[in-house]
């Protein structure tokens, strides 16, 4: 029988859907006998869950400063004059 | 911000004849995403717009040598995760912490030391408001620095893991244990938001 700490070691795999056939048998075993790794394997997807909408909710792609854009810009224009200064 | 293919092609064509407009047009469509990786991986305002700049100043290097295979979006996308981490390198690097202290721990006989509950059912108000958002990305913030970046890198910006390790500069070996220690870790400090005790 896998061991709870085989089973937290193979979440990834397992989320990944990479796990070989046997090991994944033995984990879905485990899981159904005991309640604490299902209640891990839950939390654990929910922490990934929670991560990414956390990070893309309140940081979407914004209107960027004019300013920047203009310095963007303006440090291209430098570049393509510095090349055009060593080709000479 | 998705941009047609065909339109995507005139525009590559336009950047590569080095006309002007289409300089300006590329900015304008990418930069707001852009900035908002810088953001994510360097959460500071400043270094983020520098970034931002940086990785626009390659860009306009490397257009010559796009291949055109990849979308403009996703090229550009990596261009700023790399600006991101060159800037994460030039900071003084402080001494890291250890991760150990936030991973599970386990019995002889292989149980976990701390029993479980399962809190998923409430997860979602940890992404209700913008302060408990707040909190999960301050949780993020906590982990050691060489974990948050892959933790980043994998689940955020959605690179796979051979692509977090060629940016990364390591092993795709060392990219997937990084990646399952920083969810174990953030899972402990997300948990002790619902009362599921630290491990000691
Ligand atoms: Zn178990
Ligand atoms: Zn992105």
């Amino acid at each position: 029988m896998m061991s709870c700490r085989e089973v937290y070691g193979f979440l990834d795999e397992f989320l990944e859907s990479r796990l070989d056939d046997l090991t994944k048998v033995a984990f879905a075993a485990h899981l159904l006998l005991c309640p604490a790794c299902r209640n891990y394997l839950a939390t654990y997807r929910a922490t990934l869950l929670a991560a990414r909408e956390a990070e893309w909710a309140d940081c979407p792609p914004t209107e960027i400063p004019e300013e920047l854009i203009a310095a963007i810009l303006a440090s291209r224009t430098a570049a393509v004059q510095n090349a055009g200064d060593h080709q000479c | 911000m998705a941009v047609p293919l065909v339109q995507e092609a005139e525009l590559l064509a336009a950047l590569r004849a080095g006309q002007e407009v289409a300089f300006e047009t590329l900015v304008r469509t990418h930069s707001g995403q852009m900035l908002s990786v810088c953001r994510r991986i360097l959460r500071n305002e400043e270094e983020a717009k520098d970034a931002v700049q940086e990785a626009f100043v390659s860009a306009f290097r490397g257009i010559q040598t796009f291949a055109g295979t990849a979308r403009l979006g996703t090229w550009l996308h990596r261009i700023a995760v790399n600006a991101s981490l060159m800037k994460l390198r030039s900071r003084k690097r402080r001494p890291e912490e250890s991760i150990d202290d936030l991973l599970p721990g386990f019995q002889e006989d292989g149980h976990a030391r701390i029993q479980p509950r399962d809190w998923s059912p409430s997860a979602p108000q940890l992404v209700e408001t913008r302060e408990t958002r707040e909190f999960v990305r301050g949780c993020i913030d906590q982990l050691p620095e060489t974990y948050r970046v892959v933790l980043l890198l994998r689940d955020i910006e959605e690179l796979d893991t051979a692509e977090a390790a060629e940016v990364l500069g390591v092993s795709d070996g060392v990219v997937k244990v990084r990646l399952h220690r920083a969810r174990h870790a953030l899972r402990t400090l997300l948990a002790a938001r619902f009362g599921e005790r630290a491990s000691s």
